[in-house]
Protein backbone atom coordinates (compact mmCIF):
# COMPACT_ATOMS: atom_id res chain seq x y z
CA UNK A 1 0.00 0.00 0.00
CA UNK A 2 1.69 3.68 -0.97
CA UNK A 3 0.29 6.13 0.48
CA UNK A 4 1.47 9.28 -0.34
CA UNK A 5 -1.05 11.88 0.99
CA UNK A 6 -2.04 12.98 4.60
CA UNK A 7 -5.76 12.58 4.37
CA UNK A 8 -8.10 10.74 2.52
CA UNK A 9 -11.22 11.10 1.54
CA UNK A 10 -14.32 7.85 2.46
CA UNK A 11 -14.22 7.00 -0.72
CA UNK A 12 -10.52 6.69 -1.54
CA UNK A 13 -10.12 4.52 1.78
CA UNK A 14 -13.01 2.19 0.41
CA UNK A 15 -11.27 1.50 -2.49
CA UNK A 16 -7.76 0.85 -0.94
CA UNK A 17 -10.45 -1.49 1.68
CA UNK A 18 -12.32 -3.22 -0.72
CA UNK A 19 -15.37 -2.06 1.12
CA UNK A 20 -18.17 0.12 0.19
CA UNK A 21 -18.23 3.95 1.46
CA UNK A 22 -21.02 3.17 3.66
CA UNK A 23 -18.38 0.87 5.63
CA UNK A 24 -16.25 3.44 5.93
CA UNK A 25 -18.83 6.08 6.93
CA UNK A 26 -20.14 3.39 9.51
CA UNK A 27 -16.79 2.96 10.68
CA UNK A 28 -16.43 6.69 10.80
CA UNK A 29 -20.05 7.13 12.94
CA UNK A 30 -18.97 3.96 15.17
CA UNK A 31 -15.83 5.61 16.61
CA UNK A 32 -13.76 2.47 14.87
CA UNK A 33 -12.12 4.89 12.23
CA UNK A 34 -11.03 8.36 13.53
CA UNK A 35 -12.08 11.01 10.64
CA UNK A 36 -12.24 14.84 11.19
CA UNK A 37 -15.54 15.91 10.46
CA UNK A 38 -14.85 19.49 7.92
CA UNK A 39 -18.94 20.23 7.53
CA UNK A 40 -21.99 18.01 7.65
CA UNK A 41 -21.21 15.55 5.36
CA UNK A 42 -17.54 16.18 4.56
CA UNK A 43 -14.79 14.08 6.41
CA UNK A 44 -11.36 13.97 6.05
CA UNK A 45 -9.63 10.38 7.42
CA UNK A 46 -5.76 11.36 8.36
CA UNK A 47 -3.11 8.36 6.78
CA UNK A 48 -2.18 7.20 10.08
CA UNK A 49 -6.16 5.96 10.50
CA UNK A 50 -6.02 4.24 7.39
CA UNK A 51 -2.56 2.74 8.66
CA UNK A 52 -4.34 1.75 11.41
CA UNK A 53 -7.17 0.28 9.93
CA UNK A 54 -5.11 -1.55 6.87
CA UNK A 55 -1.70 -2.07 8.08
CA UNK A 56 -1.65 -1.72 12.04
CA UNK A 57 1.67 -3.08 12.62
CA UNK A 58 3.18 -0.33 10.09
CA UNK A 59 2.02 2.21 12.57
CA UNK A 60 4.60 4.62 14.29
CA UNK A 61 4.46 3.87 18.01
CA UNK A 62 3.41 6.88 20.38
CA UNK A 63 4.93 7.15 23.71
CA UNK A 64 3.87 8.39 27.53
CA UNK A 65 6.63 9.52 29.90
CA UNK A 66 5.43 10.28 33.63
CA UNK A 67 8.56 11.82 35.72
CA UNK A 68 7.36 12.53 38.92
CA UNK A 69 10.11 13.95 40.73
CA UNK A 70 10.88 16.61 37.94
CA UNK A 71 11.57 19.99 38.90
CA UNK A 72 8.60 22.48 37.49
CA UNK A 73 8.64 24.91 40.50
CA UNK A 74 11.63 26.49 38.47
CA UNK A 75 9.43 27.57 35.38
CA UNK A 76 6.79 29.27 37.19
CA UNK A 77 8.49 30.34 40.33
CA UNK A 78 7.44 34.23 40.97
CA UNK A 79 3.92 34.18 39.95
CA UNK A 80 2.19 36.26 39.62
CA UNK A 81 4.90 38.74 39.86
CA UNK A 82 4.78 40.16 36.28
CA UNK A 83 7.01 37.65 34.86
CA UNK A 84 6.52 37.54 31.30
CA UNK A 85 7.58 35.11 28.91
CA UNK A 86 7.99 34.93 25.15
CA UNK A 87 5.21 34.73 22.88
CA UNK B 1 -11.42 25.58 33.88
CA UNK B 2 -12.31 23.93 36.95
CA UNK B 3 -9.41 21.96 39.37
CA UNK B 4 -8.90 18.59 38.64
CA UNK B 5 -8.21 15.94 41.30
CA UNK B 6 -5.48 13.75 40.63
CA UNK B 7 -7.55 10.93 39.43
CA UNK B 8 -9.08 12.85 36.71
CA UNK B 9 -5.86 15.12 36.10
CA UNK B 10 -4.57 11.26 34.91
CA UNK B 11 -7.76 10.15 33.51
CA UNK B 12 -7.66 13.79 30.97
CA UNK B 13 -4.01 13.06 30.59
CA UNK B 14 -4.72 9.56 29.26
CA UNK B 15 -8.08 10.54 26.97
CA UNK B 16 -5.66 13.19 25.07
CA UNK B 17 -3.22 10.59 24.52
CA UNK B 18 -5.72 8.00 22.94
CA UNK B 19 -7.57 11.12 21.43
CA UNK B 20 -4.33 12.41 20.06
CA UNK B 21 -2.72 9.54 18.97
CA UNK B 22 -5.35 9.01 16.17
CA UNK B 23 -4.38 11.96 14.17
CA UNK B 24 -0.14 11.24 14.47
CA UNK B 25 2.51 10.43 16.40
CA UNK B 26 2.28 11.70 19.94
CA UNK B 27 4.51 11.97 22.87
CA UNK B 28 3.43 13.07 26.49
CA UNK B 29 5.05 14.23 29.41
CA UNK B 30 3.71 14.27 32.55
CA UNK B 31 5.86 15.96 34.47
CA UNK B 32 6.24 16.77 38.38
CA UNK B 33 2.90 15.07 39.97
CA UNK B 34 5.13 14.58 43.36
CA UNK B 35 5.20 18.64 43.70
CA UNK B 36 3.03 21.57 44.46
CA UNK B 37 3.38 22.50 40.39
CA UNK B 38 3.15 19.57 37.57
CA UNK B 39 3.46 20.08 33.73
CA UNK B 40 1.91 18.37 30.70
CA UNK B 41 3.63 18.44 27.56
CA UNK B 42 2.20 17.15 24.77
CA UNK B 43 3.96 16.61 21.11
CA UNK B 44 1.95 15.33 18.13
CA UNK B 45 3.85 15.09 14.78
CA UNK B 46 1.46 13.97 11.68
CA UNK B 47 1.58 12.17 9.69
CA UNK B 48 4.39 11.21 12.25
CA UNK B 49 5.22 7.82 10.55
CA UNK B 50 8.09 8.93 9.34
CA UNK B 51 9.39 8.00 5.37
CA UNK B 52 8.54 8.59 3.01
CA UNK B 53 5.55 10.73 4.35
CA UNK B 54 7.74 13.94 6.39
CA UNK B 55 5.78 15.45 8.83
CA UNK B 56 3.37 18.64 7.69
CA UNK B 57 2.24 19.66 11.18
CA UNK B 58 3.58 19.88 14.91
CA UNK B 59 0.82 20.58 17.68
CA UNK B 60 2.61 21.45 20.84
CA UNK B 61 0.72 21.71 24.07
CA UNK B 62 2.39 22.44 27.06
CA UNK B 63 -0.06 23.40 30.75
CA UNK B 64 1.37 24.19 33.75
CA UNK B 65 -0.62 23.12 36.82
CA UNK B 66 -0.92 24.06 40.68
CA UNK B 67 -2.01 22.31 43.48
CA UNK B 68 -4.47 23.71 45.63
CA UNK B 69 -6.90 22.87 48.14
CA UNK B 70 -9.37 22.43 45.36
CA UNK B 71 -7.05 20.27 43.27
CA UNK B 72 -4.86 20.85 40.66
CA UNK B 73 -5.20 24.28 38.71
CA UNK B 74 -4.31 25.03 35.59
CA UNK B 75 -2.38 27.89 35.94
CA UNK B 76 -0.77 28.65 32.41
CA UNK B 77 -0.86 27.35 28.99
CA UNK B 78 0.96 27.40 25.70
CA UNK B 79 -1.28 25.60 22.87
CA UNK B 80 0.74 25.39 19.41
CA UNK B 81 -0.06 24.89 16.25
CA UNK B 82 3.18 24.68 13.87
CA UNK B 83 3.05 24.24 9.81
CA UNK B 84 6.49 22.76 9.06
CA UNK B 85 5.69 23.19 5.27
CA UNK B 86 4.76 26.95 5.04
CA UNK B 87 6.55 27.67 8.34
CA UNK B 88 3.93 29.29 9.92
CA UNK B 89 2.66 29.21 13.59
CA UNK B 90 -1.25 29.53 15.47
CA UNK B 91 -1.99 29.12 18.83
CA UNK B 92 -3.17 30.43 21.95
CA UNK B 93 -1.21 31.21 25.26
CA UNK B 94 -2.37 31.97 28.87
CA UNK B 95 0.60 33.83 30.88
CA UNK B 96 1.41 36.96 32.05
CA UNK B 97 2.05 39.49 29.19
CA UNK B 98 5.38 41.60 29.26
CA UNK B 99 4.94 44.35 31.83
CA UNK B 100 1.87 42.74 33.53
CA UNK B 101 1.50 40.74 36.58
CA UNK B 102 -2.23 39.04 35.69
CA UNK B 103 -2.06 35.99 33.34
CA UNK B 104 -3.25 37.30 30.11
CA UNK B 105 -5.06 34.14 27.84
CA UNK B 106 -4.15 35.56 23.71
CA UNK B 107 -3.48 34.33 20.85
CA UNK B 108 -0.47 34.50 18.72
CA UNK B 109 -0.02 34.32 15.15
CA UNK B 110 3.29 34.48 13.22
CA UNK B 111 3.49 33.80 9.22
CA UNK B 112 6.11 32.39 7.23
CA UNK B 113 7.12 36.36 6.09
CA UNK B 114 7.45 37.11 10.14
CA UNK B 115 4.64 39.13 9.99
CA UNK B 116 2.96 38.76 14.03
CA UNK B 117 6.10 38.11 15.04
CA UNK B 118 5.58 39.56 18.95
CA UNK B 119 1.94 40.37 18.19
CA UNK B 120 -0.93 39.20 20.61
CA UNK B 121 -4.63 38.64 20.05
CA UNK B 122 -7.89 38.55 21.78
CA UNK B 123 -8.70 35.39 23.45
CA UNK B 124 -10.70 33.81 25.66
CA UNK B 125 -9.65 31.38 27.83
CA UNK B 126 -9.60 27.42 25.94
CA UNK B 127 -9.42 23.96 26.78
CA UNK B 128 -6.26 21.81 25.16
CA UNK B 129 -8.97 19.73 23.07
CA UNK B 130 -11.43 22.47 22.11
CA UNK B 131 -7.68 24.49 20.86
CA UNK B 132 -6.55 21.28 18.78
CA UNK B 133 -10.07 20.53 17.79
CA UNK B 134 -9.71 24.15 15.65
CA UNK B 135 -5.94 23.63 14.54
CA UNK B 136 -6.95 20.46 13.66
CA UNK B 137 -9.85 21.44 11.38
CA UNK B 138 -7.90 23.83 9.88
CA UNK B 139 -4.77 21.47 8.90
CA UNK B 140 -7.35 19.09 7.50
CA UNK B 141 -9.12 21.80 5.60
CA UNK B 142 -5.87 23.04 3.92
CA UNK B 143 -6.56 26.06 4.54
CA UNK B 144 -3.58 28.56 5.53
CA UNK B 145 -2.89 29.87 8.14
CA UNK B 146 -3.81 33.44 9.03
CA UNK B 147 -4.63 36.29 11.52
CA UNK B 148 -8.22 37.03 9.98
CA UNK B 149 -10.72 37.67 12.54
CA UNK B 150 -7.99 38.27 15.24
CA UNK B 151 -7.86 41.53 17.26
CA UNK B 152 -4.47 42.94 18.14
CA UNK B 153 -4.40 43.90 21.76
CA UNK B 154 -0.96 45.27 21.78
Amino acid sequence: MNLTKSFYSPHEVAAMADVHPSTILNYIASGHLYAVKLSERTYRIPVRAVIGLLEPERLSRSSMTVQPNADIESEVSGEPTGQAISA
Amino acid sequence: MRPLSSQAYNQRRDDLYSRLDRLGRVLVQDLGSNSATRKLVVDLFVPGQGDPLPDEVHFRYQEWWRLSPLGWQRIRYDYDYFDLVRGARRGYHLHPLEGGAAAVPHAVCVLASGVGTGRHYAAHEIDLLAAHEEFEAQYASGRPIDPRGLRAID
